[in-house]
């Protein structure tokens, strides 16, 4: 279980996907699990995945130095693409410890969680508490 | 505008191997979609006599407007096929993801056709099908059968529907399987086995656009309102299955003596404790798990750790099937009965009608009907493993057991037809129609044969309504036919009935779609399903007699205070008579041209002749 930001307790997931729905739709204003921020994977028997951004315990944030362009960086407390200069190359996304950084099809830019600026949609959607937000100041 | 509907199904012809895409026309649209359009398929395209395991029958995969999108409690897909078990016939339902994976690939329909001259299996990548051999996949398990199929298309995400080795053997009521969710009943998955189709595996990433945002998100928040209201409730139904899983209402159906008990000869298990849902979360870890969007978790994931199961995990055993191939078989043995439930989801085998077969079987053994089952007996799990195994092999007796429990009874012989449990040569359904006359009524009068999925449980198990009592039981019966069928074209969820009243899904449907039904217009489009399947049964030559008990609902409980009969012929005779004229039908239970021409079905009326 982590210590700030976003608190996740993989324990707790029924796998519903009722984040990944709320994400998809306050990003892009449509039901997708497959371009969410925030995605449950299943590893039956065993507890899924929890695969979201926590750059507060990522060791060496990987994402932000493997970036050819720059394009990451973490900005107020949240990881900021720029989509201007992200060039959609991917290197990012498989050095992500936590499978949180992702390409959008629509665009071929870079995205991951913002934290929705310092109120996450998953949050609420979580029925079983398995998401739990604390703010630390830091996010928007 | 957009709708949540593709308006698009997707032909998949086996015997040429080949893909179309089709629209789906607006008079098929107006069946809405899932069990309404997959039985108008079905109907007017598989004709009267057709084999259920030859190539002219099809199998229709349809999901509905509120698939994939955020509507809580809608995340079923349905099966329409003829049955090769009835003869009837067979809608059949499963939860899970696989339902969005098929809208999302851009479907409202998958209708399968033909059938393959070698195994294969059936990949789904958005708009691109391609067909590849199941060869080196004969004889697998379902799960065994996913995970390699996901592993030959690399893509982990896929989520594949399968047949164990009772679909391939044709066995009349073996299912298909998909991430341990079961479409059971009447034998969908021998159809895929009779196709050649040991797997269907799909992927899709499109996004699921509503008609009306505004007014969809604020029905789902409304929806699920009254879902989280009821699940905080910790004694309300919702509120146990999301706990405990479906299994926790064995307690009270137990003490309320109807629970069927060695072939519904007893109404009272005096060992249900060592098999309900407690029994199995104190065994096991338990984990709870979801259908998309659902908040309610019902699912149950256990997995056993140590003794000689260990390593072994299974959704399950749910409800039903703590009846059927536990207190039914007098099954007290918890690793037993979970094994049985695992044996019954890997070879692909429904469980309510395994457990009828079976305790017909082991009935008849006692009353030495069964050649060499002097070793069969009630309570002995190897008995029951050696049964089912032998079962979806179709060796030795199984062979016999595969063909359902109506015809394996009649090659028993003596009076073993007397107590199979069964109507339509389907299984019972945990309930027992001599304590709850109109749930009894639903079982006989199922198109699909001996059907709880629209009956009048809640009301009699919780004393709503006297569950001894035939009057106003035929009302009770149509409507909630009806109502479950309009639900049914949504998918929802069996449960969603219980805690959203129709307006929801009528809403929902309305900002999903823009397609507008007022209260009454949407259960007749219940009533008109539930017509149609009638039709193509009756041009089966299904009647009255079909529409029947076995024998034993005639007898008295054992080891009740009463040795008088709970349930009378002429009262069985009293809820059909009124039953078939609530639902404007003829004596013999086919609908009359009129009321054909009533509900909109006029042009069916000829296949009545």
């Amino acid at each position: 279980m982590d210590s700030s930001l976003l608190i996740l307790d993989a324990t707790q997931c029924v796998e519903c996907d009722l984040c990944s729905l709320a994400c998809s739709l306050t990003k892009t204003g449509e039901a997708n699990v497959k371009i969410s921020r925030v995605r449950s994977i299943k590893k039956w028997p065993e507890f899924p995945d929890l695969n979201v951004c926590r750059h507060w315990k990522c060791d060496g944030q990987p994402c932000i130095h493997v970036c050819p362009t720059e394009a990451i960086e973490l900005d107020d407390g949240v990881l900021f693409v720029d989509s201007m200069l992200c060039n959609g190359c991917g290197e990012c996304v498989p050095v992500c410890p936590f499978g949180a950084i992702h390409i959008s099809e629509l665009d071929w830019k870079a995205y991951a969680c913002d934290l929705c600026g310092g109120s996450p949609a998953c949050v609420p959607a979580c029925p079983t508490d398995a998401l739990l937000f604390k703010g630390n100041g830091h996010a928007k | 505008m957009p709708s949540s509907s593709r308006k698009t199904l997707l032909r998949i012809n086996l015997s040429q191997r080949t893909a179309k895409e089709e629209e789906i026309t607006p008079e098929l649209l107006a069946y809405v979609g899932g069990m309404g359009i997959g039985t108008k398929i079905l109907v007017d395209e598989v004709p009267a006599g057709a084999d259920a395991l030859g190539a002219e029958n099809k199998l229709i995969f349809a999901v509905g407007p509120l698939t994939g999108t955020t509507a809580p409690m809608f995340a079923q897909t349905s099966i329409v096929t003829k049955s090769p078990l009835s003869g009837t016939i067979l809608n059949s339902y499963a939860g899970g993801t696989l339902g969005t994976e098929i809208k999302q690939a851009g479907f409202d329909a998958l209708v399968i056709e033909g059938a393959a001259s070698e195994p294969v299996f059936v990949f789904v990548d958005g708009k691109k099908v391609s067909f590849h051999s199941a060869e080196e996949l004969k004889g697998m398990g379902t799960s065994e059968t996913a995970a390699h199929v996901r592993r030959a298309i690399s893509l982990p995400d896929a989520k594949v529907v399968s047949i164990g080795l009772a679909g391939e053997n044709r066995v009349r009521y073996a299912c298909a399987v998909s991430e341990h969710r079961v479409f059971g009943r009447g034998g969908a998955g021998a159809v895929m086995g009779s196709k050649n189709l040991k797997a269907i595996a799909v992927y899709g990433d499109r996004a699921v656009s509503v008609h009306n945002a505004d007014a969809f998100n604020k029905t789902v928040e409304a929806a699920l309102g009254l879902i989280n209201t009821e699940l905080e409730n910790e004694f309300s139904l919702l509120g146990q299955f999301s706990r405990h899983g479906t299994g926790s209402g064995v307690g009270l159906v137990n003490e309320r003596h109807a629970l069927a008990t060695r072939n519904h000869r007893f109404s009272f298990f005096d060992k249900a404790n060592e098999i309900d849902a407690t029994a199995y979360e104190n065994a096991y870890p338990t984990r709870a798990v979801s259908c998309h969007a659902c908040p309610v978790h019902c699912g149950m994931l256990r997995r056993v750790t140590d003794g000689p199961l260990k390593g072994l995990f299974s959704r399950g055993p749910e409800y039903e099937t703590m009846y059927a191939l536990g207190t039914n078989l007098e099954i007290s043995d918890r690793d037993g009965l979970f094994k049985a439930n695992d044996l019954c989801d890997q070879n692909g085998l429904d469980t309510l009608t395994m457990g009828a077969v079976l305790g017909m079987t082991l009935e008849a053994a006692e009353n030495g009907l069964v050649k060499n089952g002097s070793n069969l007996s009630f309570g002995d799990p190897t008995s029951i493993l050696g049964l089912i195994e032998k079962t979806a092999k179709r060796e030795g007796i199984g062979d016999v057991l595969a063909e359902g429990p109506g015809i394996a009874a009649e090659s028993f012989g003596g009076n073993a037809s007397d107590y199979a449990m069964q109507i339509k040569n389907s299984g019972y359904a945990a309930w027992m129609p001599r304590r709850m006359k109109g749930t009894g009524l639903s079982f006989a009068t199922a198109n699909r044969g001996a059907c709880h999925k629209r009956a009048p449980i809640g009301a009699e198990i919780m004393g709503f309504v006297d569950g001894n009592s035939v009057e106003n039981k035929a009302a009770m019966v149509k409507e909630i036919q009806d109502k479950v069928n309009a639900y049914f074209t949504l998918v929802s969820c069996r449960f969603a009935e219980f805690v959203l009243p129709p307006e929801i899904p009528i809403q929902l449907l309305e900002a999903a779609t823009g397609q507008t039904f007022s209260e009454a217009e949407f259960m007749q489009l219940g009533e008109r399903i539930w017509n149609l399947e009638r039709v193509f049964n009756a041009a089966e030559g299904f009647r009255r007699k079909d529409d029947q008990f076995p024998a034993r609902e005639f007898e008295a409980i054992e080891g009740e205070d009463s040795d008088e009969p709970q349930l009378s012929r002429e009262e069985a005779d009293f809820m059909l008579d009124e039953y078939y004229e609530q639902r404007g039908w003829d004596n013999e239970g086919v609908p009359t041209s009129s009321h054909l021409a009533e509900i909109g079905l006029e042009e069916y009326a000829q296949r009545l002749g």
